[in-house]
């Protein structure tokens, strides 16, 4: 992209809505900016009707400002709650039948790579867990196989919660959800595992709990995904709503969760460790 | 919007921790000058997030 | 390394370049069309009998006709990848049989509701239980309302027309739909017949996303576009109010899309022996079956015509009035048990109790001459009007 597409005309500048000159004068395209910088710049995700405290949202807005180049990303979404924010943010956003988001990302990718071959268009792939676990396992372990370049980011609250709060694939076991009235009875897929064997050369488990390393994660699974093969950040992001906690405890909730199953975890191809450790000697130069 | 974060400015010290904590896009705004937090009311949802990451206590969620 | 063609216009391609005659199977004939097609991407996944057609179209893709290929995993991944490379604002191709086709069934009206100029080739066959790969076409009933285009080849030759036609078609502004190319399984495919072929080096005009009426995914292209589900979050009603319009829009660009259908397929149905008072109508490999029954019926001294249905999508329904006019029988044989063509054609037409649905066959049965003929003397035995007409 060039900023000459969004930049309104003088004549009609002060016509469109401040959130849009906002966006053009202090937005993050072409400027680098990571999650350390949010505060300081107009993000790319606008409003949404999430819920208040909501975690998925969260995640969802730390991700979005740890794109690396948001000006050449394109996000692909699938049915849930994810979308509600996502559809507020300012890059092409495709959400269609509920987890076929991985297809539609690998076409997307290889014809992106055919009309742009000398420019980076990031595909990500930000979706929930009923998406990628299960009804998507198939199409998301299918392009992991395949070895398309694309970064598939989970925001993982457990729970269907658009539906109205039914059992996951990524619940955990025991727990009391809508169709699952005596508790799940089979542990959460092991879809982090299972990105370690399927094709993923980089993959990071993380909650909203840790902000800056989500955005650092985020922001290697995008530049890795580049060059290297797929790449796959799983984010605790839990729902206060269905999970029936008070929407001011989710981070909470999230750090109580990094003590016990879902534990910072990094995970590469000795490719990608050589690859990560030229991009920190590059920045010390 | 109608229950909204207030920042004590006495107390805030702009770690910005709050800011990596709210779900909602551009709440709480870092002053580069005072290297204080203020809050967009109109953008808040009170869900007291910031209140419950502020290692300062400088935020509270109340009526507008 | 792409194979050296010369860009030509359409027009040259389809109508002015001199053919030569080859002897050839449908699945053949599928890959002709795509290797003059500038295809950008093909993805395929394996069902009998459309797989040979995609492994013919890899075979293009490692000769360097198409910029990638891959096999999916399954049909419902195959039309989400088609989704999401169209969106990226290039030209695609895809088939699928059947149960496949099924299995996809809820891409379908998202690739007409993103406007998105999709070829996929329909090479139809049994789905129900128990089992049969053979030929039928079922599954055209399924797509009727899906907002795709649809249109019905005879035969290899049309097979290779029509694919071809239907991106020049389609890659219009005011088109802009996904188009079904649909053969019957293995009458057309696995059989040889004569096709006509323009020559291997040349080819059609690359596609210009910049003609769509909805922008490209590519960052590039202003307004930053967004798929689905936007209006969702302001309100269930003007979600609805937007999903109602946009059914409208869809019909509508169907309708443009008949004047592109006169200009290259020649119209959407074709007649024979227009004036005759008993009308055999179908389409698809059904109509080759209704030519030899002509013979049999002139030679029994009954005079009747036919009526060849190209386009399915959009429906002709003036021009099958028109051309029903002045017959007092019209017998629509199919391949297929539900009789979803003699159903379009009673709903086109005041008084069709002319109109007789059969003789209908499915499962891949063949549908020999004589079923036509004794369908057409049953109606005339058991409507006396009609024999005194005769």
């Amino acid at each position: 992209m060039s900023t000459k597409i969004i930049t309104p005309v003088e004549e009609f500048a002060d016509l469109l809505p401040k959130e849009y000159q906002d966006l053009v004068a202090q937005g993050p395209f072409f400027e680098k900016k990571r999650v350390e910088d949010l505060g300081t710049f107009k993000e790319i995700i606008e409003e949404h009707p999430h819920c208040a405290g909501c975690g998925v949202s969260l995640g969802i807005r730390l991700a979005v400002a740890a794109l690396p180049a948001p000006e050449d990303t394109i996000i692909i979404g699938t049915p849930g709650c994810s979308f509600f924010g996502l559809v507020q943010t300012a890059v092409n956003y495709s959400n269609t039948a509920f987890g076929n988001q991985n297809a539609v990302a690998s076409g997307l990718k290889r014809m992106l790579q055919i009309r742009f071959p000398h420019q980076h268009k990031d595909v990500v792939v930000l979706v929930g867990d009923g998406g990628i676990a299960d009804i998507g396992l198939d199409l998301t372990l299918h392009s992991w196989f395949r070895r398309e370049k694309i970064t598939t980011i989970m925001v993982d609250n457990e729970v269907y919660g658009n539906t109205g709060g039914q059992e996951s694939g990524m619940t955990v076991q025991g727990q009391i959800l809508n169709m699952a009235p005596t508790g799940k009875k089979f542990p959460k897929v092991p879809v982090f595992e299972m990105a370690k064997v399927s094709g993923c050369v980089y993959g990071a488990r993380v909650t909203v709990a840790s902000p800056r390393k989500l955005g650092r994660v985020v922001s290697n699974a995008i530049l890795i995904a580049r060059e290297l093969g797929p790449t796959y950040v799983q984010i605790y992001a839990p729902c206060p709503t269905n999970l029936k906690f008070p929407p001011n405890q989710t981070i909470k909730v999230a750090k109580e969760a990094e003590k016990d199953y879902y534990a910072f975890e990094e995970f590469m191809t000795d490719e990608v460790a050589g690859y990560l450790k030229r991009q920190e000697e590059k920045k010390e130069d | 919007m109608y229950a909204v974060a207030k920042v004590d400015v006495e107390k805030c010290t702009g770690c910005k921790l709050c800011i990596y904590s709210c779900p909602d896009p551009n709440v709480l705004i870092l002053i580069k000058t005072d290297k204080k937090v203020t809050v967009n009311e109109n953008r808040c949802k009170g869900c007291g997030l910031c209140v419950s990451t502020c290692p300062k206590e400088a935020l509270t969620v109340g009526g507008v | 390394m792409i194979r050296e063609q010369r860009v030509v216009d359409p027009e040259h391609l389809l109508f002015e370049s001199p053919r030569e005659q080859v002897f050839i199977t449908g699945s053949e004939a599928v890959a002709e069309a795509i290797k003059r097609a500038n295809v950008d991407m093909a993805i395929a996944y394996p069902i009998t009998p459309q797989s040979e057609s995609m492994h013919l179209v890899g075979d293009l893709f490692a000769n360097g006709y198409l910029k990638d290929y891959y096999r999916a995993e399954n049909e419902f991944a195959v039309m989400a990848a088609i989704h999401g490379a169209a969106l990226g604002g290039g030209r695609v191709f895809t088939a699928t049989s059947g149960p496949g086709t099924l299995r996809a069934m809820e891409m379908f009206p998202v690739w007409a509701g993103s406007r998105q100029p999709i070829v996929c080739a329909f090479m139809c066959r049994g789905v129900a239980l128990p089992p049969s790969i053979q030929p039928e076409n079922i599954e055209m009933a399924m797509l009727l309302d899906t907002g795709m285009m649809m249109f019905h080849a005879e035969n290899a030759q049309d097979f290779f027309d029509m694919i071809l036609k239907a991106y020049v078609i389609t890659e219009n502004t005011d088109v802009h739909l996904p188009v079904g190319v649909f053969a019957d399984g293995f009458f057309v495919t696995h059989t040889r017949d004569r096709v006509m072929l323009p020559p291997e080096d040349i080819k059609l005009p690359a596609y210009d996303s910049g003609r769509a009426p909805v922008p490209a995914f590519d960052m590039e292209t202003p307004p930053i576009r967004i798929v689905r589900d936007p209006l969702l979050n302001k309100s269930n009603f003007i979600s609805f109010a937007a999903n109602a319009s946009w059914h409208q829009e869809i019909l509508a660009a169907a309708e443009r899309a008949k004047k592109y259908i006169h200009r290259y397929l020649g119209g959407l149905l074709e007649t024979e022996n227009p004036g005759a008072k008993i009308l055999l109508a179908a389409s698809g490999t059904a109509v080759s079956q209704c030519r030899e029954a002509l013979k049999v019926l002139q030679a029994q001294g009954i005079d009747a015509g036919l009526i060849k249905i190209k386009s399915i999508r959009p429906f002709p329904a003036n021009e099958i009035v028109a051309a029903t006019a002045q017959a007092d029988l019209i017998v629509v044989p199919e391949f297929n048990a539900g009789g979803w063509l003699a159903r379009e054609i009673k709903a086109a037409l005041n008084n069709n109790e002319r109109v007789v649905g059969g003789p209908r066959v499915f499962g891949g049965m063949t549908m020999p001459t004589e079923l036509i003929v004794n369908e057409v003397q049953n109606a005339l035995s058991t409507r006396p009007a009609l024999n005194r007409k005769q």
